[in-house]
């Protein structure tokens, strides 16, 4: 390469830099064939080394994303500049040129930064996601919670406790006990998003395949399991079986108050809780990265601090179970739907919605969770704990 | 006083843990001499690594929160000459080197990189990718590191650590290049002892006080051997095996401890494709580090690939020598388990010679106290108190007196 040429290839990626950096949103290449895209100013003044392509690329779409205007866009544009990806994966990657030959020199080879596979700009946004997170002040949290009430509402971590929430404003008229029962594959599927919101850093997969292996069911994903064990204390006509299908919450609230006896009016929909699979995700790969860089209760301390602005449609994805497990699953489902309909109890509802329906979405895509990363990072960088730290700069690694 | 820090950043499989274990296990020998390589385990600055990195590392990371920013304090804070070695550190992308650089202040950084030829450091990566669950196939691992697009983690990973005038311009780009020293590792047959000494000369160390500590070593396999542990990865990798399990007992038993011992069996080298390739990347690589001004302790020529034995495809091994490594390692097994077993009966035995050693004191105890005169002539007095109804109310009386009511001696 000779001289003249780096230098108006400096100048031109220093003025795109300053584009970006500014919330513009222009490709690089469209950048590059503009009639004059050397801003002079910026070319007179060219501060040393290029942030990798993967970084540069990452503040331009977070540029380009709606939300971008409610954060401090500047700050987080350096703090993403400023950083390398966490993990493993290609570095430093030079931007393309097309006056250059790409194969000269060493290091890896240069690239259009709009082709970068999205799972990469994930990576850059879950080091920024972290760091933003772990700037952060510790909350100050209060000294003991006060102990409420809990009715015994068990099984499906998403719905269980909305309906928790909503029945124990009521006095139950017995002592009955409500198993939330819903189809397997969304069971496991919520057990394991649990988890991530907990710290978890095992992929879906291998979530799958740990309980296929080892034959055992995580609790809340296993109703005969969980309606045999509260059967042994109150009996099993005691224990109300709710089968819940996705999209029919308010029956399965309603059915859950008519078997414990409760009065609850005209009560909403309960919501469900609890991240979804794009969402969890997120957190698996944001908990691989903050398991090394804080202690385990803070990491929970982010983990939860970081869960309500998480972007993001919860149900806008459903896992698939990988191919090789569904046998498995579905014999698993069977199972249980015997065991719940020979254990005695009261069962509401129709059990063989419990065997996992035949896989008719994909789980989330690289391109998903990117969108995703990109809205969380800019409301965690737009939240005021920490839009206070990243404009001041505080604690910077 | 400004002082020095040595710091030592790979290239992985050039004698990187041979030269750590000398360092870790001679902090006299080290200190007498001026030096002091700051590691309280001897995986110290391999968590400092990962800490700086934000690499995750099968749970490890978990134990590095905060070890590099503890490693530079102690750096910055001490007089002597410190030594700092982890070939991970090759990795590091440039915002990582300025942070890591940063975080020394005003010490005067050395960097030490040891390469080793193409020709021998790709066999002995894609080993230690073997060696680390991954069931990629040779033929497969050479196009991928090949492919010039480096797409994915495995080939960005090899070129992290293995493109030495990449990690020299990384590492070096704030340093004058007298303070860049590359140490090329020796060709095969050069006395063993010659890598150490060019890197005891690049530290300024006198080698000869220091002993090997003896525990850690890195060696390479054969192709059977290593053919067979890339089969077992295949059947213990979907949950069979943990990552303890994996590491005690697949990494260091079968493969370092039992099939490294096995020398006589073909060793492992590049087709004849990828040695032309290698031998070609070589030259540039030469060519251009000629050019640096760095320190180069040895000489730049050992970078070109010597010629090497006939290749060997680990795709497709000679089955009947797969079957023999995998009878070593099955007898090897054997005996692990005959000696956890021996091992477990001899602590049971000591256990209870203990229990029994105990119980006879606790004996002796009870007769030194329950046999003295005073106690049995107080018992004498209470059973009496139970047929003597005088005697009984005096003892009341007595335990009133006393003030307790226990009726305890």
């Amino acid at each position: 390469m000779t001289r003249s040429v780096s230098a108006t290839f400096d100048a031109v990626a220093w003025s795109w830099v300053d584009h970006l950096r500014h919330r513009g949103c222009t490709p690089w290449l469209d950048w590059v064939a503009r009639p004059d895209p050397a801003d002079p100013l910026v070319a007179g003044r060219l501060p040393g080394r290029l942030p990798g392509a993967a970084q540069l690329e990452t503040v331009r779409r977070l540029a380009a994303r709606p939300r971008s205007a409610e954060a401090p866009f500047t700050d987080l544009a350096e703090l993403v500049l400023d950083r390398a990806a966490p993990g493993r994966g290609p570095d430093d990657l030079p931007l393309l040129w097309p006056h250059r030959d790409a194969r000269e020199g060493f290091g890896p080879p240069p690239v259009d930064p709009a082709r970068i596979p999205a799972s990469e700009l994930v990576r850059v946004l879950v080091g920024a996601l972290a760091e933003l997170l772990v700037r952060t002040p510790d909350e100050d949290r209060p000294a003991h919670r006060t102990r409420r009430r809990r009715l015994a509402v068990v099984g499906s971590p998403a719905l269980a406790p909305a309906l928790r929430a909503t029945l124990g404003r009521g006095e139950p008229a017995g002592a009955g006990v409500v198993v939330l029962a819903e189809p397997m594959d969304e069971l496991l599927g919520q057990t394991w998003a649990l988890r991530m919101r907990r710290g978890g850093i095992a992929p879906w997969p291998r979530h799958v395949e740990r309980c296929a292996r080892t034959g055992r069911l995580p609790r809340a994903a296993d109703p005969a399991g969980t309606a045999a064990q509260w059967a042994e204390r109150v009996g099993p006509d005691q224990v109300h079986v709710v089968v819940a299908r996705p999209g029919e919450e308010y029956d399965a609230q309603r059915a859950a108050a008519d078997a414990l006896g409760i009065e609850i009016g005209d009560a909403a929909a309960p919501r469900r809780r609890g991240p979804g699979p794009a969402q969890a995700e997120l957190l698996r790969r944001l908990n691989q990265v903050l398991r090394g860089r804080t202690p385990a209760d803070r990491h929970r301390a982010l983990v939860n601090r970081l869960v309500p602005l998480l972007a993001g449609d919860p149900r806008a994805h459903r896992l698939t179970v990988p191919a090789r497990y569904e046998g498995w699953l579905r014999h698993t489902a069977e199972q249980a739907v015997h065991r719940l309909r020979e254990g005695g109890f009261r069962v509401h509802g129709d059990l063989d919605a419990l065997l996992p329906a035949a896989p008719d979405t994909s789980g989330p895509s690289d391109w998903d969770l990117l969108d995703l990363a990109l809205d969380t990072c800019l409301a965690v960088a737009g939240a005021p704990a920490t839009s206070v730290v990243l404009t001041s700069g505080g604690a910077r690694r | 006083m400004t002082h020095k820090l040595l710091l030592h950043v790979g290239a992985p499989k050039t004698g990187t843990s041979f030269v750590q274990d000398l360092l870790f296990h001679n902090p006299k020998a080290l200190a007498e001499q001026g030096f002091v390589y700051p590691a309280d385990r001897f995986d110290a600055h391999f968590l400092a690594a990962l800490d700086l990195m934000e690499l995750p590392w099968g749970g490890l990371e978990t134990q590095a929160v905060g070890a590099w920013d503890r490693l530079a304090e102690q750096i910055r804070d001490e007089d002597r000459t410190v030594i700092v070695s982890h070939e991970i550190l090759a990795a590091a992308s440039r915002p990582q080197v300025r942070r890591a650089m940063e975080s020394f202040g005003d010490t005067e950084v050395h960097l030490v990189l040891s390469a080793r030829d193409l020709v021998r450091q790709i066999p002995a990566e894609w080993q230690e990718n073997v060696k680390h669950r991954r069931t990629i196939g040779y033929r497969e691992f050479l196009d991928t590191i090949m492919d010039p697009e480096r797409s994915g983690k495995l080939a960005s990973w090899f070129w992290s650590v293995q493109e030495v005038p990449a990690i020299l311009d990384r590492w070096g780009e704030s340093l004058p290049p007298e303070r860049v020293h590359l140490v090329t590792v020796p060709p095969p047959g050069a006395p063993s002892e010659l890598l150490w000494q060019r890197f005891a000369g690049v530290l300024g160390l006198d080698p000869a006080p220091l002993e090997r500590g003896g525990g850690r070593a890195n060696p390479s396999l054969g192709v059977p051997e290593i053919a067979l542990i890339r089969r077992v990865n295949g059947r213990v990798n979907h949950g069979v095996l943990g990552g303890d399990p994996y590491r005690a007992l697949v990494r260091e038993l079968v493969a370092h401890r039992t099939l490294s011992a096995r020398t006589g069996s073909p060793r492992l080298y590049l087709p004849e494709d990828a040695q032309a390739w290698a031998t070609d990347l070589s030259k540039r690589w030469v060519a251009a580090l000629s050019t640096k001004g760095y320190d180069v302790v040895g000489d730049l020529a050992e970078l070109q690939p010597a010629s090497t034995g006939p290749f060997v495809d680990p795709d497709a091994p000679d089955e009947g020598e797969v079957a023999d490594a995998a009878l070593d390692t099955i007898v090897a097994l054997l005996q692990h388990e005959v000696d956890a077993r021996r091992a477990g009966r001899d602590r049971e035995r000591a256990l209870r010679e203990e229990v029994e050693v105990l119980r006879r004191e606790r004996d002796e105890a009870w007769e030194r106290f329950y046999g003295r005169a005073s106690y049995r002539a107080r018992q004498r007095l209470v059973r009496a108190a139970d047929r003597s109804r005088l005697m009984a109310l005096l003892l009341r009386g007595y335990r009133r007196a006393r003030g307790r009511s226990s009726r305890s001696a």
